[in-house]
């Protein structure tokens, strides 16, 4: 680096300090700025002659900055379970993993099987509602641009749309999924219900996010929830609330997944669920 | 991780996989300096220190982008002089320091005079014969690397101005060469 400078050549006492104090220095000031960006001794001369006070001041500064963004605990814990650190951090960023909404899903999910166990057709209605329903507003809430945190974050992401669109789902599916199905073991009646409920919930997932784009994510949401607990409510009215979910209605729900997912495929170049809806 | 066996480039590279203990070694070395030099072109301490840490902060996020094609040293004072710049245009009514004030029409002061010792060296009494504000323009174009757009920015003047004052000091300088 020296090879530009003549050896041995370096600022005199005077001139450093002529340069720190704030004398005007016409043809010193460019001649010791010059030196200084060769020369690592000269500017460790100089740095003796700094003040403190703002060299320390900015560095408090620059250790907050660099020591705050620390990982939540979701991510911390997708990042240790090996999910790489982008999509970790699009998923902790979805509404669905906050605390708060983990809690809640938990017990509204728990209720409703207890009551399904013990509570008879009733108890057995109000789960067949909300088991499905759960994964639904999940979707709801983590897609709707007014909700959701990463909303921005998500917009200017370098990932495809799609590929996007089904992490984040997944990522609700994981909260919403595991309770109700742990409750689905434990039903009376027959076998087959302890997982028939899971066809409403993909039908309703799968058809917030083709129709979210066009209607709004909330609105839609709130339209499927009660299509569906009006079905349920009226299968009890007429026979077994485990009629709505019944063979018949398994394979329109199912039909309806099918159009839902072309739906989704067919609009995907363009797919941005992120709509601005407000 | 030990300091002194690194090299300034070791540094950013460290940096870049989120060393923490290099970002202050690097801060070390060179925040006095950095300051000293932003303080010749901005009299307020308070944007200085602010100039400072943006700085670091943007050499720590962008310390993966150091190719090494300059020293670190330029490097960072390309940081710096380009946070000032934006600094002083979101902050109109700042201070200039020493290097940018114009002066009271003195060409040298005695104070540089007796640093210089040297009143016959060419390039010295050619820089003295340009006036200050010429002085200034070349100073931030030809020493700082800045474009005479961010020059303009720097002194507040139009950017016709800075080029036309560029050329005049290079006309001056050539004459007195010559």
């Amino acid at each position: 680096m020296s090879w530009q400078s003549t050896p041995g050549w370096h600022l005199d006492e005077a001139s450093l300090q002529a340069y720190v104090g704030g004398s005007r220095l016409s043809v010193v000031g460019p001649s010791v700025e010059a030196h200084l960006l060769d020369c690592a001794g000269c500017r460790a001369r100089l740095g003796e002659l700094v003040p403190d006070e703002a060299v320390t001041r900015a560095w408090t500064a620059i250790r907050a900055h660099v020591e705050a963004p620390r990982a939540g605990v979701v991510e911390r814990v997708m990042r240790w379970l090996g999910v790489p650190e982008g999509p970790a951090r699009l998923l902790a960023a979805v509404p669905a993993f906050r605390g708060s909404w983990l809690l809640g899903l938990f017990f509204v999910t728990l209720f409703a099987g207890i009551a399904a166990v013990f509570a008879g057709e009733f108890g057995m209605a109000l789960f067949l509602i909300v088991a499905p329903l759960a994964p639904v507003a999940g979707v709801a809430l983590s897609f709707g641009g007014d909700a959701d945190p990463a909303h921005e974050l998500v917009t200017v992401t370098p990932h495809s749309a799609l590929r996007l669109l089904l992490l984040r789902t997944a990522g609700v599916l994981v909260t919403s999924l595991p309770v109700a199905a742990l409750a689905g073991t434990v039903l009376p009646g027959p076998d087959w219900l302890a997982v028939a409920w899971l066809t409403p919930a993909v039908a309703g997932v799968t058809l917030t996010l083709a129709l979210a784009p066009l209607f709004g994510a909330t609105a839609t949401a709130a339209t499927i929830s009660a299509c569906w607990s009006a079905s349920v409510v009226t299968a009890q009215r007429m026979s077994d609330p485990a009629a709505a979910v019944a063979p018949t209605m398994q394979l329109v729900l199912l039909l309806l997944t099918l159009l839902a997912l072309l739906t989704l495929v067919i609009r995907y170049p363009s797919l941005d669920l992120l709509e601005r809806q407000s | 991780m030990a300091a002194c066996d690194f090299t300034d480039a070791d540094l950013l590279h460290a940096m870049a996989g989120r060393d923490e203990g290099a970002l202050r070694e690097l801060y070390d070395r060179h925040a006095r300096w950095l300051s000293a030099r932003l303080a010749r072109r901005c009299a307020d301490p308070d944007a200085v220190a602010d100039v400072l840490q943006d700085t670091f902060i943007a050499a720590w996020e962008g310390a993966g982008k150091f190719r090494g094609d300059v020293e670190v040293p330029a490097w960072l004072w390309g940081i710096a002089i380009r946070r000032l710049i934006s600094r002083l245009r979101k902050q109109t009514g700042l201070r200039l320091g020493p290097s940018l004030v114009e002066n009271d029409g003195e060409d040298i002061s005695a104070e540089e005079r007796v640093l210089l010792r040297l009143e016959n060296v060419d390039v010295g009494t050619a820089l003295a014969r340009i006036s200050p504000e010429l002085r200034a323009v070349l100073q931030l174009t030809v020493l700082d690397g800045l474009s005479t757009r961010e020059a303009a920015v720097l002194l507040g003047i139009p950017r016709g101005t800075v080029k036309s004052r560029l050329r005049r000091a290079r006309t001056t300088m050539r004459e007195e060469l010559a």
